[in-house]
This record gives C-alpha cells, sequence and structure tokens, in this order.
C-alpha cells in the first residue's frame, strides 16, 4: 500500500514538472511567438537558437509573430506596433516581423540599427526571397531563410557594406558555389564526354567572338533552394554572365527537369519558333539518354539561330529552320506525295477508258407516283461511350524569370 | 433425211421498181434504196404477203451426201434468199441478217413466231454512220488511248442487232429494318470522348416496277447490255418483221425464268434504296433485316436497238455498243501503258515542283 501511494505521489510530481516545462517553453521562446502553429517544436526551438547567436553578435533585438487574427487591433499594423512596444519597447535596435497567414498580410517593423538594416531593398529582398515560400505553405523554410538572411545583412551592415540597390545581395553565392569561375559548360552530372565538351567549347568560344553572345550548358544533381527549374536555370545564368545576352540549358538528371533560358538579346534569336525547334531536335535526345549528341545539337542550334538573327533576321514561324535533314525529309515528302498524286490522275484517266459496268439497281424503271410509305418508326436501342487519351505536352511554357526581368525560356521533363 | 430446217425468208421487194427495201431509222418507214421510194412498214408488210401467195417457189429435190448429226442439226438454220436463190445457213436464234451472196435483208421469220414472237420492238432511232460518230467521240481526248488504235483504226463491223430482252413488270411490298446511329463527340483536359447511339429504324411500303430489262440473248454480254441501259419505252411499238429488215436480230436463247433471279436482286436493291433514302438524321444507316415481296408480276418480251461495233487491235476484239435509241455509248478502250507511265511522271515531276515552290514560299 505504501509504495502505491509513493509511486502516485511521483507521478504526479512527474506531470506537475511536465506541465511546468511547457507553460515555461513560451517564455524561453521569447523572439517568437507561433499563435498560428506554422512551426514544429523542434523547428522553433533550432530557430530560436540561431535567433539567440544573432542577437549576442550583433546586438539587434529579431523577434518574430504569427497571429491567428488581429483581437481588439483594427489592422496588421496597429498590431504590430503594439507588438513591437511590448517585446522592444522604444529604444532598442530592434527588427519584429509580424505574418498572419489568415489575412495573407506580413509586415516588418523595426527601430535604431534595425530600421536602418530592415529598410526598403531588404523588405523587397524578403519579399521576393522568402514570401514564395511563405504562399506555398513551406513556413518552416521561409523562416529559416528569413533569420539566415536578415544575418547576413545584419553583419553587412555592421562591417560597412549595407546591402543595397547598388550593391546586392548574391543571393546564389552557395549554391553555385561548385559552378567554376569563367566557365561555359558545368557539368556536375557528369554527362559530356571530353570531345564533345571540346568540340562544343570551340563553337562557343566562336559565337561569343563574333557576336558576343553566351551559350552555357549546366547539368546539376538538384535545384538547391530554388523553387522551380526557371528560377534556378536564371539565376544561374545570371550567377554565372550577369544581364549579358545569351542562352544556357539546365538538365537535372534526378529530377529529368530540363530548362533553357535566354537573356537580353537571347530573347530575339532563340524566341518561342527557336525554342520549338529545340525541344523537337534537341530534348528528344536527352529522353533517349544521347546525352552528347543533345547537347552538341544545343550548342549548334543556338549559334546558327545566333548567326541568323544577327546577320539576318531571326528565325520565326515565318521564316523557319530547316537543316540537310529537314530538306531532304520535306523534299522526300512533297515527292512521295507528288507520287501520288501522279497515280490518283492516272487511275482517273484509266476509268475514264473504261465505262462498262453493271447496273445493281432498277431505279430507273420506278413507276411514277407508285412509291407509298406505310410504316416508319425510329427506335433508340443503346449507346456506347469510347474514349481515347488525349496527348499530353509536358513542357512548361516560357515566362520571364523574375531576377533581371528580361530573361525567357522553356523547360519540361524529358 | 432431212438434215436442215428449210424455211422462207421475209424480204420485202419494192412495189415501184421491185428492189429490196430496208427500214430507215431516220424517217421511221420502209424506203427502196434504188429509187427512194417510202412505204408505211404495215402496208408494205401486207402487200408482200398478198404478192408471195401468188408466186411459186420451185423446190429442190432433198440432197445430202452425209447427214448432219442431231446435236449439229438443232444449231442450224437453212434459209434461201429471195432475192438470188443463195443459200443461207444461220445459226438456231438468228432472226434477221443479210444474204452473203447480194447483201440484200433478210428476216427469217419464223424464227420469230409462237412463242418466239415478241410483243415489243423499239426501232432505231440512229443509224450507221451515228454510230460511227459516237465511237470517234468517245475515242476523242481519251489520253491513255494507244495512238495506233486511233491511226490504225478500222473498224471491222458496225452492226445494228435487234437483241432479244426480257422485261418484267410488278409490284413490291416490304419492310426493311435499318440499324443507324449517331455519334457525339467531346473531350476534359485527359480524355477525347465519341458517344454513339444506336437506332433500330423501320421502313414499310410498296412500289411498281416497269419493264426493267435483262438482256436474252447469249451472245451479248450481259454487263454491256446494262451499260447501254435505259431505254425508251415510250417509243416501243408492237412488233412487225418490217421493223427487222436491214439489221440483224437474234430470237431469245436465255429464258425469262433463268433472268429472274438477276432482274429480282436489282428490284430488291432498288426497294432499299427507296427505303433508305427516307432515313434522314444518321451518321451510318445500314440493312439489318428485309422482307420484300414481288407481286402481279408480268413479263414481255421485245427486241430493242443496239449498234454494235467490233475493232481489233494487237490481236485482241474491242466490242463497242450503242444504245440504238438514246444514243448511249459504251466500251473499254486499250490502254497505253507506256503513256500511262509517261503522264504518272508528267504529273508527278509537275506536282513535285508545284509543292516545292509551295514549302520554299509558304
Amino acid at each position: 500500500m505504501y509504495g502505491s501511494y509513493k509511486m502516485k505521489k511521483l507521478i504526479s510530481l512527474s506531470a506537475f514538472l511536465f506541465a511546468c516545462s511547457l507553460c515555461l517553453l513560451p517564455t524561453y521562446a521569447s523572439n517568437i511567438d507561433d499563435y498560428d502553429n506554422l512551426l514544429t517544436q523542434t523547428a522553433q526551438l533550432e530557430l530560436e537558437d540561431q535567433i539567440d547567436e544573432l542577437e549576442e553578435l550583433t546586438g539587434v533585438n529579431i523577434s518574430m509573430i504569427f497571429p491567428e487574427e488581429y483581437g481588439d487591433f483594427s489592422d496588421g499594423s496597429e498590431y504590430t506596433y503594439a507588438e513591437f512596444e511590448t517585446l522592444h519597447g522604444d529604444d532598442s535596435d530592434a527588427i519584429l516581423l509580424m505574418l498572419c497567414v489568415d489575412k495573407g498580410e506580413w509586415l516588418l517593423v523595426s527601430n535604431g540599427i534595425g530600421s536602418e538594416i530592415a529598410d526598403e531593398y531588404f523588405q523587397d529582398f524578403i519579399k521576393d526571397n522568402v514570401m514564395n515560400y511563405i504562399s506555398v505553405g513551406k513556413y518552416e523554410d521561409a523562416f529559416v531563410k528569413y533569420v539566415d538572411y536578415l544575418g547576413d545583412f545584419i553583419n553587412a551592415y555592421l562591417d560597412g557594406n549595407a546591402y543595397s540597390q547598388d550593391n546586392e545581395y548574391d543571393l546564389n553565392t552557395d549554391t553555385f558555389a561548385l559552378f567554376s569561375e569563367g566557365q561555359d559548360i558545368i557539368d556536375l552530372s557528369e554527362l559530356i564526354s571530353s570531345d564533345v565538351e571540346a568540340s562544343m567549347q570551340e563553337i562557343i568560344d566562336q559565337v561569343r567572338s563574333d557576336y558576343n553572345f553566351n551559350i552555357s550548358i549546366i547539368t546539376v544533381e538538384d535545384f538547391g533552394d530554388f523553387l522551380s527549374t526557371r528560377t534556378y536555370t536564371d539565376a544561374a545564368y545570371e550567377h554565372m554572365y550577369g544581364q549579358e545576352d545569351g542562352v544556357i540549358l539546365m538538365l537535372c538528371l534526378n529530377s529529368r527537369d530540363w530548362y533553357i533560358s535566354t537573356e537580353a538579346y537571347g530573347d530575339t534569336a532563340i524566341n518561342d519558333y527557336c525554342l520549338d525547334v529545340m525541344e523537337e531536335k534537341v530534348i528528344t535526345s536527352f529522353s533517349s539518354a544521347n546525352y552528347d549528341k543533345g547537347f552538341y545539337d544545343f550548342v549548334s542550334y543556338s549559334a546558327d539561330f545566333v548567326e541568323e538573327a544577327k546577320t539576318n533576321t531571326p528565325y520565326t514561324y515565318n521564316n523557319e529552320y530547316l537543316t540537310t535533314g529537314d530538306f531532304l525529309k520535306t523534299t522526300l515528302i512533297v515527292i512521295v506525295a507528288s507520287s501520288f498524286i501522279g497515280l490518283a490522275y492516272i487511275l482517273m484517266l484509266s476509268k475514264q477508258m473504261k465505262n462498262i459496268r453493271a447496273v445493281d439497281t432498277a431505279g430507273n424503271y420506278i413507276l411514277k407516283d407508285t412509291f407509298h410509305l406505310e410504316s416508319s418508326s425510329d427506335k433508340f436501342l443503346y449507346s456506347h461511350v469510347s474514349k481515347t487519351v488525349k496527348p499530353k505536352n509536358t513542357s512548361s511554357g516560357g515566362g520571364r524569370g523574375s531576377g533581371g526581368g528580361s530573361s525567357g525560356g522553356r523547360g519540361g521533363k524529358f | 433425211m432431212e438434215t436442215t430446217k428449210s424455211n422462207s425468208a421475209d424480204q420485202f421487194k419494192c412495189p415501184n421498181c421491185g428492189g429490196y427495201v430496208t427500214f430507215n431509222s431516220d424517217v421511221q418507214e420502209m424506203t427502196c434504196p434504188y429509187c427512194d421510194s417510202s412505204f408505211d412498214v404495215s402496208t408494205l408488210s401486207e402487200y408482200s404477203k398478198l404478192l408471195e401467195t401468188e408466186e411459186e417457189t420451185p423446190k429442190w429435190q432433198d440432197y445430202s451426201m452425209e447427214d448432219w448429226k442431231i446435236d449439229e442439226a438443232d444449231q442450224l438454220k437453212h434459209y434461201v434468199c429471195k432475192s438470188c436463190g443463195g443459200e443461207i445457213i444461220t445459226d438456231a436464234v438468228t432472226a434477221a441478217s443479210k444474204c452473203p451472196y447480194c447483201d440484200n435483208p433478210v428476216v427469217m421469220s419464223d424464227q420469230l413466231i409462237g412463242s418466239y414472237r415478241p410483243d415489243l420492238v423499239i426501232p432505231f432511232q440512229l443509224d450507221r454512220d451515228d454510230a460511227i460518230k459516237s465511237l470517234s467521240k468517245f475515242i476523242k481526248g481519251k489520253k491513255l488511248l494507244p495512238n495506233c488504235f486511233v491511226k490504225d483504226n478500222h473498224i471491222e463491223e458496225v452492226q445494228g442487232v435487234y437483241v432479244p430482252f426480257w422485261l418484267y413488270d410488278c409490284g413490291t411490298s416490304g419492310n426493311v429494318a435499318f440499324k443507324a446511329t449517331r455519334t457525339s463527340s467531346w473531350s476534359d483536359s485527359n480524355y477525347n470522348y465519341t458517344k454513339t447511339k444506336f437506332y433500330s429504324v423501320q421502313r414499310g411500303g410498296s412500289m411498281a416496277f416497269e419493264k426493267v430489262p435483262a438482256d436474252g440473248s447469249k451472245k451479248m454480254d450481259d454487263t454491256l447490255m446494262e451499260s447501254i441501259e435505259p431505254f425508251d419505252y415510250s417509243k416501243a411499238v408492237p412488233f412487225n418483221t418490217g421493223f427487222l429488215s436491214g439489221y440483224l436480230a437474234s430470237k431469245y436463247d436465255v429464258t425469262c425464268v433463268d433472268n429472274e433471279p438477276r432482274i429480282t436482286s436489282r428490284i430488291v436493291n432498288s426497294v432499299i434504296d427507296e427505303f433508305r433514302n427516307t432515313v434522314n438524321g444518321y451518321n451510318t444507316v445500314n440493312v439489318d433485316h428485309k422482307v420484300i415481296t414481288l407481286d402481279k408480276g408480268t413479263i414481255q418480251y421485245s427486241l430493242l436497238p443496239v449498234w454494235i461495233l467490233n475493232t481489233r487491235y494487237k490481236d485482241e476484239l474491242y466490242t463497242f455498243a450503242m444504245n440504238g435509241q438514246t444514243g448511249k455509248f459504251v466500251g473499254d478502250l486499250p490502254i497505253d501503258k507506256m503513256k500511262c507511265f509517261s503522264y504518272f511522271l508528267k504529273a508527278t515531276v509537275a506536282c513535285s515542283v508545284l509543292g516545292s515552290l509551295l514549302v520554299w514560299f509558304i
């Protein structure tokens, strides 16, 4: 009996301590108020540690609050300023991020050094590179990135090298760390043979020399933190060549994604028609695992397209690109079609030579006005529905990249 | 022993000059080629019969070194030309011909008496010249015709022939069940759909057919004779042997019973066609079941005018036929294989050039 009593006491004590620890948790995680339960407990703890470390290093107070609603406050702004006042007072250097998923609103409120760090450039940056994760429900990724970026911006500020329109934050430093400087062909998946790579490089150099136009190929294992093949490819090109004229082909063997991105004059020289040609002639080689041929064709076609665009007019649906093979194929089709027409003509002439034909009816001999329709009925019996699968187009449309605002392209699965 | 049947042949002498007269299709009268006199067919026929009764025909003694075999005798007929007295031997079905000695027309009237006597005849409306002109018109513009066929063409024979035809009259009644379908199509993002609705469509009724012709001669190709249809029976007249003069004629050797399956098939097809024409609003219509009966059927025997033209090219006989009433001309012409290839090549090259230009500029 005594043992049982002791056991009950022990259990009650444990439950009390556990409840106390839960109650104490929000006090400990004072940097993040997740009223909307957007983060798991583990993620929140990790973020707290990261924020504490950052605060200690920089002396800037960082906090985040995720309300379900604004309570008695009239709007998100009033709510956020009130919360900022409560958390940080008026005098401290601080930055508060408020996000209300239900309202679809977010706000950055800052003070002191915080105001200089979380300026308009930073807010635009966060909008472009963090809020896109929020819109697809990737809250943890979004907040981890937010804290990372914030740390980089604070450090840059403290180093006297604050990021701004004139000194942009290089988003891709880590993602494209493996990209060798000055290389046009970056084959991380090792799909291209050295001979073909050398041949392609000759063409690429020639095009750059003649027309100041970049042609690039990258094969990768993944897209890092990028949400789409388009944004990744655009960013890769920008990382390699900035805003220069050019085209880049990205191929990811793991996800079987491809994307061709064009930049500046590349949009004109390698337009939708040219991308159609590429998709037909190049991507099919990738589908059949003929990578050398596919990449070489890409470089070769790109060179032809650029040359035609620079020396004449770009290839379009009204000025189609024809290879020797296409020409022979078209000629063969014309000859075969003409042969059929010739054969039909001969059959028609032959038919004129003979007009002896049996007459299988006697319609000429029906006595006038003797046809009487005496009964007539149309009855529905049954119905049958058949269906055939519509052909799918797996390519994604062109569109413009979000970075420079002047890149186009096309992608899909191979 | 009598080996051939000796008969008199109907020929008409001109009451004016004594020459033998022939039927002129242009004026539809008997005309004398010697003095250009014209006579009404029935009047001249009666006049000739009157003269015949007063004439004594010399009789020849039977003479035969060797008897004809029975089956041979059945296939032969023996006539004496009243103009020159020449002995004429024909096959068992010839009813009118020409004397091979004096070229005068001969009508074997006994071939057309009794059950062989036609009920109707449509007299020739078009003559030999019309037939030859029609042939020239027919071959004109035929690109695959061998040049030699035109250049060296010698028409071996142009014969006006009264071809025996059976004419079938009947009423028909019946019910035809069709299986018909209507289809509609639509699609969503993944599939194209086709819905087919099936219907049972029934039509019943009656109609009558008049004078559906069937060739009663074995010598004439049935398809050739069907090709020159139709004839205008409003121009048909009761049979008179006078119309046959100057033309070839045969009696039937295919009975009306033999022709019944072919005629029945043609009539049934037409009944189905008539009913099918009343079925509208469907994508497909196919016959599912039919019950068709023929009633009140009568059959007439007639002689219908046909021009037959024979020509030979590279040892092959080419036969053409023209409806002696309407002028409809039919026949199969020879084809020059080299010309075939030449035109094929020309057409292919022309289309290739045109196609290439289209591909280049469009």
